[in-house]
């Protein structure tokens, strides 16, 4: 643990007359959820705190409350770090002069459905909103995070994509009017909310602000608090809370009428190239997710030792074998059975057309898979295997890229996971790709791998290292993990968005105390932002990104 | 001999922790109001006190880097280990985490340490002196049976347990006479362990008193044994749990002997046609909602004495080396108090949160008795689902929770009447008479 | 490349090898427009061809002090936004960047330069199977690009998911002289590298923590202008017909515009009352009256289509929903009103006129528009309309034009005074009817998204947070304060 910081009294005092006493502390007991280090998403080291710990956690019930807090921290020199749900690390302190704050208690939720909208506070939840929103027949975005998430933190703060963005878009689009506590404890809300007017609406009067606050990502709470949104929702013809099927732990969902769940593959790359841009023609589908097979697998089963056994007796169903890769899940929703005929029809006949084939589900495992699908439920259970994921070739761009990203996931991983490597074993590639509003490309490459296993960490931090390397060399599209340090090599080739943003967070945050590891570094000598870019080629060398992987799988980061 | 994890057993499944949160909500919520699964973090707001949060706490205590403090123990306390974060866990996580058997090590670790808290330790005190933790006259544990006729030991086939709760509770005893009389008239031979009846070590597993858990889950079974019973059937939901996945952590077991609820005894009974139940026409058309008590519900699955360690497999895939003996909350008895319902007229409705995801009443754990206003949150926010659903009856199987809801009925807007099953199949209960003697 | 300064007859030191014009009719015409009777004359009109002669302008203005007024559209212009504000300003004229520099069926993208207009913009993109989105009805020479960075919304609700809608990717120049790549153009290389790679410039958000098409759209100029742009377009459809759903309340036309919204039914979808559509439909002041007399009071205008998948059977399910929903609001469906068809209409919304069509039959009009959401449109139809009879203004026609946005969350709301200029009276009493009635909207809750001219004061009184954050905005991206000064109050 870092030094430990004491809560002055006087601090504590002014701190308790804001939340109240009760929703304050400073026991390590109840610190320590905000310095578990549990590396979803990352890397983590082999302790299992992180080396900073907060002085402080505090639950305000209000923006006000909040504003209060920021201030006071500023008065007396802390630092604040904010969070939802807590998802992963994002809830750890980032110094120790920190005091977290918790929004639990800011959890409201209030559906606009004829507006096909939501007003929430920041521990509103996906698995909440959407059960609510149903209600109305709407649904909402879901982020990998899964149901538990918080559509808010997602919305302002973080990345914000999703398994079915092809009918749900991607939360910084979702994201509509803004209330934002500043770094320095000012009260500003963005659009339709600053006038007055509702929160429907989040740019203006003149320009979009918020484009200097929230850009393809946020800034993972390196920027004040956001604290209460409007959220776009999306209609869908199911109405009214959905009764899973099936046994715990294996829940479905019946799938609606008039909908279509197909699971197709195709015997190449080009193939399904080829059928991905006739299906995205006319938004033929509401979503289309293509998963590696043994994520399938990781999904229809209910354990590890029941994934394993099936493995093993060669029993998993042909959607979750290995040759199955080049698929795609297809989702049809329609409101009546003319509509339903024709998509359901054309999809059919462009799979045909492609040569590509339908693979027979039982309805269990349409169920399971469908249920998942449309809760997101999905990436949460990716964990389930080994506990320890990262990612890599999160890139964005024309499906024209889709094979030479496929080839790139493989790169980077370089056949460690393939039987006697040091990651899980799984296909090819790991890639989850899905398309944003019958548009563009998202695809990630997921790196499983055993988090308290040192040589397992080190190869999963060698592969998203090597998909930067592989990416800068020949890019395959705009890369999503473009943040803090990597944007310090990267920025200057595309227009140095690090210098922008680094003003805003120095202007906006002049103290740092909106302290945040997932946001620009807030000082880069001058010498060392020059000398980054011409020093990419060394820091991609072969022997630097060993060196830098066995550091990051030691350490963490 | 069997032992339950330690805290030191359970560090790599507490490391395992994603800290996702999923353990605070139902897996499948159908409104905000009622999504959550955990009634103390609802009560403490800190995430210290969700499931997850406890598993992150307890590795710290384990990692020396967090210390005890009152704070730690007022979160432990305030967990009415109802198991509902171990179901939502294992949506995603299967068998690589299992929250409930790490927080049940942890209570265990803080009673090693000399950290159990107070009220705690006085429910022990009066469990050791008197056999219930209310600490009640043992001499009046039978008299709810003053008057019942039943045949002496080793000549019955039923052994009657009815557990402190009940025993205790005249409230209660309309009920559990009526039912027994019924049995009697069915020609049922039963007897029950009087004044002597032990504790099944619910009470104390839950609290963290591990070994003396052992030495009560002995005593009782050698009662049973003594009684020479074929079947044992209880009245106590709480007992039920021990029976079914407490002592197995113990390898203990009641041998050949049959171990039942009540109303699974009742459903058999009824099913075999020795029993009928009649409509009751004071619920004819009025909805009534069924609450699962977490004891008879989740916790009931029956556990096999198993081998809870990992396998590493296909390079990090961490799989169950008893994979038969994986438990998400399927088996508990959720089906036969619900049949018994139905059979009575019943126009029986679920709440949102059922079956294995049901929201805890707030009286297990001891958080009753430790953390008084913890348990009336949780009552509270389970008669508010009440009142959100076509409802106005809430019907549970468990004295317990019975008593803790109606303790709190008052205090919701809308008119709400909690009944015990057991007092309603006393009223509808009739034995089938070509069969009844 | 360099800046090197060339001496001309008005001592202006402009850089070498951008055109530029000084004549003084020229000048003087970007001195004014239909809202603005009286701004600036600029210095010159500058003309640059590429994104380095923009980047060398702006870097000069910066050196020079001088301000810039960017403008990409041709011919009449409104709203004020391109009158300069102050003197010691030059205009930006990209007007004569009107390349289409990419088109791509395949993924529905083009990229397009600043100076490509509506009048020309869907014979560039023809020959590729593609269509541009288009707001209602724009005139000829008005920009694409300038449209949409001033969130004009498109007719295309559907296809409006977010109002950075149709923008993909894109290459702004900042007013502090540098290029900015916005979404899909933030990636290595040049935009002719990119494309010869794949890329297609179509995400339209970041790079990274910023996102700074969102920041210049609504912007007016103020902050750095765009060079060129990724677009979302249309595949031309197979099939298309036009429908009318009529009836003599507001509230159940939104009705149904809302359902086909949330069913994503209709390629184009707005709302008009008979005025308005009398104005779309009229070419002369006898047919536009008689128009009024013959047209339902409020009109949904849907806009079916079908592409290459089966499109008879898409049509077919299409017109049968529209049907079922025009029965369960109570709204008329009709394919022609008064004897225009809807499908004509949609065909004659995609030929652009010189003259806009609110000034087609009068000469001259007063236009006001804030957004709402859809459910509080209908309150402010009375407002308006009241406001204007209190004024004496009765005999004046009000056209009302709702545009949902963002797959119907909102809407534009936009009421069109047409008047004759020549008649001083209307003139006159109109403007201070006109500003009044934004008043009355504002105190209703009228959302001035767009602030321009009579109601950009009314936009900022309740918004000091939104100022601060406008204020820093500037500060970083035109530091020396060059773009468009005045035009917005950043201090």
């Amino acid at each position: 643990m870092s030094r430990k910081i004491e809560l002055p009294p006087q601090v504590r005092s002014e701190l308790e007359r804001i939340v109240g006493a009760r929703h304050i502390s400073t026991d390590p007991a109840m610190l320590s959820a905000h310095a578990w280090n549990t590396g979803v998403g990352k890397v983590p080291g082999a302790e299992k705190f992180a080396g900073i710990w907060p002085v402080a956690v505090v639950l305000p019930e209000s923006t006000e409350e909040v504003a209060a807090v920021v201030k006071c921290c500023a008065r007396h020199k802390l630092h604040f770090k904010a969070h939802s749900t807590g998802y992963g690390s994002m809830s750890n302190a980032c110094s120790p002069e920190t005091v977290v704050i918790d929004l639990r208690r800011m959890n409201r939720l209030e559906i606009d459905a004829k507006n096909r909208m939501a007003i929430i506070g920041p521990y509103a939840t996906a698995g909440a909103l959407q059960a609510e929103a149903l209600k109305h027949g709407l649904t909402c975005h879901i982020v990998g995070a899964g149901p538990a998430h918080s559509p808010l933190a997602s919305a302002t703060s973080l990345l914000g994509v999703g398994v079915t963005s092809q009918g749900t878009s991607m939360n910084a689009r979702n994201l509509l009017s803004w209330e934002w506590v500043t770094p320095q404890g000012d009260i500003v809300r963005g659009g339709t909310a600053g006038s007055g007017c509702g929160w429907f609406a989040g740019e203006g009067p003149g320009p979009g602000v918020r484009g200097m606050i929230r850009g393809f990502c946020g800034a993972a709470g390196g920027l004040g608090v956001f604290t209460r949104i409007g959220y776009k929702l999306y209609p869908v013809p199911v109405t009214g809370p959905q009764e899973p099927t099936g046994r715990l732990p294996q829940l479905g969902m019946r799938i609606p009428d008039n909908a279509g769940f197909l699971h197709a593959v195709w015997p190449d790359w080009d193939s399904h190239r080829a059928a991905t841009f006739e299906l995205l023609d006319e938004n033929l589908c509401f979503a289309m997710l293509r998963m590696p097979p043994d994520h399938i697998g990781w999904t229809v089963t209910g354990s590890n030792a029941d994934y394993v056994d099936q493995v093993k007796r060669g029993a998993l169903p042909e959607v979750a074998q290995p040759a199955s890769d080049r698929n795609w899940t297809l989702l049809t929703l329609s409101r009546s059975p003319a509509e339903h005929a024709w998509r359901l029809g054309v999809v059919k006949e462009i799979v045909r057309r492609t040569g590509g084939r339908i693979l027979e589900l039982t309805d269990e495992h349409a169920e399971v898979l469908f249920r998942n699908l449309f809760t997101s439920q999905f990436v949460p259970r990716v964990l389930r295997p080994s506990g320890g994921i990262t990612t890599s070739f999160g890139v964005l761009d024309s499906f024209h890229f889709l094979p030479r990203a496929m080839e790139a996931g493989q790169e980077c991983l370089a056949g460690e996971n393939l039987p006697g490597g040091k990651l899980v074993e799984g296909g090819r590639e790991e890639h989850w790709s899905w398309p944003h509003e019958g548009r563009y490309l998202w695809t990630e490459n997921i790196i499983n791998f055993d988090p308290a296993s040192k040589p397992a960490r080190i190869a999963a931090a060698r592969a998203l290292l090597d998909h930067f390397a592989i990416s800068w060399k020949n890019p395959v599209g705009v890369m999503a993990l473009g943040l803090g340090p990597v944007m310090e090599l990267q920025g200057e080739q595309i227009g140095a968005p690090q210098r922008y943003i680094r003003q805003v967070k120095n202007r906006l945050d002049p103290g740092n105390a909106s302290r945040s590891n997932e946001y620009v570094l807030p000082v880069v000598p001058k010498p060392v932002a020059a000398a980054l870019p011409m020093l990419k080629p060394v820091i991609l060398s072969r022997p630097v990104l060993g060196l830098m992987s066995r550091v990051v799988g030691t350490k963490g980061m | 001999m069997h032992s339950p994890q330690t805290l030191e057993d359970r560090r790599d499944f507490l490391a395992r922790c994603t800290r996702c949160s999923q353990c605070k909500f139902v897996a499948a919520p159908r409104s905000q109001r009622h999504a959550s699964a955990c009634p103390s973090i609802d009560y403490g707001q800190f995430h210290a006190y969700s499931g997850g949060g406890q598993l992150i706490m307890a590795y710290g205590l384990l990692d020396g880097a967090v210390p005890h403090s009152a704070e730690m123990a007022g979160a432990v306390a305030s967990c009415t280990m109802c198991g509902n974060c171990d179901v939502s866990c294992k949506i995603n996580f299967g068998e690589t985490v299992e929250p409930l058997d790490s927080l049940y090590a942890l209570r265990a670790q803080l009673v090693h340490d000399g950290h159990s808290p107070a009220p705690h330790r006085k429910m022990m005190e009066r469990l050791r002196r008197s056999g219930n933790s209310c600490g009640q006259p043992r001499a009046e544990r039978a008299r709810w049976a003053d008057g019942l006729a039943f045949d002496g030991m080793g000549k019955a086939e039923v052994l009657l347990h009815v557990g402190s709760g009940l025993a205790y509770e005249p409230a209660g005893w309309p009920g559990l006479r009526g039912v027994v009389a019924t049995l009697h008239r069915s020609g049922i031979a039963m007897t029950h362990l009087g004044n002597e009846e032990g504790s099944s070590g619910s009470l104390a597993f839950d609290l963290g008193y591990v070994d003396e858990a052992r030495m009560l889950a002995q005593g009782l079974i050698e009662q049973a044994r003594q009684s020479g019973a074929g079947t044992l059937v209880t009245f106590s939901a709480a007992a039920l749990s021990a029976f079914r996945s407490v002592h197995p952590r113990f390898g203990l077991s009641f041998g050949p002997m049959r171990v039942l609820h009540i109303t699974e005894y009742l459903w058999e009974l009824v099913e075999q046609g020795r029993l009928s139940l009649a409509p009751l026409p004071d619920l004819k058309g009025r909805p009534v909602a069924y609450h699962d008590p977490c004891k008879l519900g989740r916790l009931s699955e029956p556990r096999q004495t198993q081998d809870s360690g990992l396998d590493n497999r296909m390079s990090g895939i961490l799989v169950s080396r008893t994979p038969s003996a994986l438990r998400f909350g399927n088996g508990g008895c959720y089906e036969a108090p619900r049949a018994l319902l139905r059979a009575m007229g019943v126009d029986l409705v679920e709440l949102e949160r059922h079956h294995a995801s049901s929201y805890c009443c707030g009286a297990c754990g001891g958080v009753r008795e430790t953390v008084p206003e913890a348990a009336a949150l949780a009552a509270r926010n389970r008669l508010a689902e009440l009142q959100d659903s076509t409802a106005s009856i809430l019907v549970s199987a468990c004295a317990g929770c019975t008593g803790h809801l109606a303790e709190h009925a008052g205090s919701v807007g809308r008119a709400v009447q909690i009944q015990d099953l057991l007092g309603l199949l006393a009223q509808a209960l009739r034995p089938v008479p070509a069969l009844a003697g | 490349m360099g800046i090197a300064f060339t001496e001309n007859a008005s001592r202006l030191h402009a850089p070498a090898g951008i055109a530029c014009s000084i004549d003084g009719a020229e000048l003087r015409s970007f001195a004014s427009d239909g809202d603005t009777p009286q701004g600036h004359v600029p210095r010159a009109v500058l003309k640059p061809r590429s994104t380095d002669e923009i980047l060398s302008l702006i870097r000069w203005a910066n050196d020079s002090g001088t301000g810039v007024v960017p403008v990409s559209s041709t011919g009449r212009r409104r709203r004020g936004d391109t009158v300069p504000a102050r003197d010691n300003v030059v205009i930006a004229d990209l007007s004569g960047m009107n390349r289409l520099l990419h088109a791509d069926a395949r993924d529905k993208i083009a990229i397009l330069e600043a100076g490509v207009d509506f009048g020309t913009v869907d014979d560039l993109l023809q020959p590729h199977g593609l269509r541009a989105l288009r707001p209602l009805s724009p005139r000829a020479g008005k920009s694409v690009l300038a449209s949409f960075l001033e969130r004009e919304p498109p007719i295309n609700a559907n296809d409006h998911w977010d109002v950075a809608d149709p923008f993909g990717g894109t290459l702004l120049v900042l007013g502090n002289g540098h290029c900015a790549p916005t979404g899909g153009a933030a990636i290595e290389g040049t935009l002719a590298e990119q494309l010869a790679r794949g890329h297609r410039q179509m995400m339209p958000i970041g790079p990274t923590n910023l996102d700074l098409l969102r920041v210049l759209q609504g912007a007016q100029g103020s902050l750095g202008l765009m060079a060129w742009a990724a677009l979302y377009c249309e595949r031309i459809p197979t099939m298309e017909r036009g429908w009318f759903a009529s009836a003599d309340a507001l509230e159940p036309v939104i009705d149904l515009a809302r359902e086909l919204l949330h069913h994503r039914i209709g390629n184009a979808l707005f709302i008009v009352d008979r005025v308005q559509l009398a104005l779309l439909l009229a070419r002369d002041a006898a047919a536009f009256n008689a128009l009024c007399g013959a047209l339902p009071a409020w009109t949904l205008f849907v806009g079916l289509s079908a592409g290459r998948q089966a499109p008879e059977e898409k049509m077919a399910w299409q017109q049968a929903d529209l049907r079922a929903g025009g029965e369960r609001h109570g709204v008329g469906l009709a394919e022609s009103l008064a004897g225009h068809t809807a499908t004509a209409l949609g065909q004659r919304l995609r030929v652009a006129e010189p003259v806009s069509f609110r000034d087609r039959v009068s000469g001259a009009h007063r236009e006001l528009f804030f957004l709402q959401q859809l459910d509080r449109a209908a309150g402010f139809v009375p407002l308006v309309r009241d406001g204007l009879t209190k004024a004496g203004l009765g005999h004046l026609p009000l056209g009302v034009y709702i545009q949902p946005m963002a797959q119907g969350v909102y809407g534009h709301i936009e009421f069109t005074l047409p008047y004759d200029p020549d008649k001083a009276d209307d003139a006159q009493r109109s403007a201070a009817a006109w500003q009044a009635a934004a008043e009355r909207c504002a105190d209703a809750g009228a959302f001035f998204s767009r602030p321009y001219g009579a109601w950009s004061d009314l936009a900022y009184r309740h918004d000091d947070g939104i100022r601060s954050m406008m204020a820093l905005t500037k500060s970083i991206l035109d530091p020396a304060g060059v773009m468009n000064p005045n035009r917005l109050p950043y201090s």
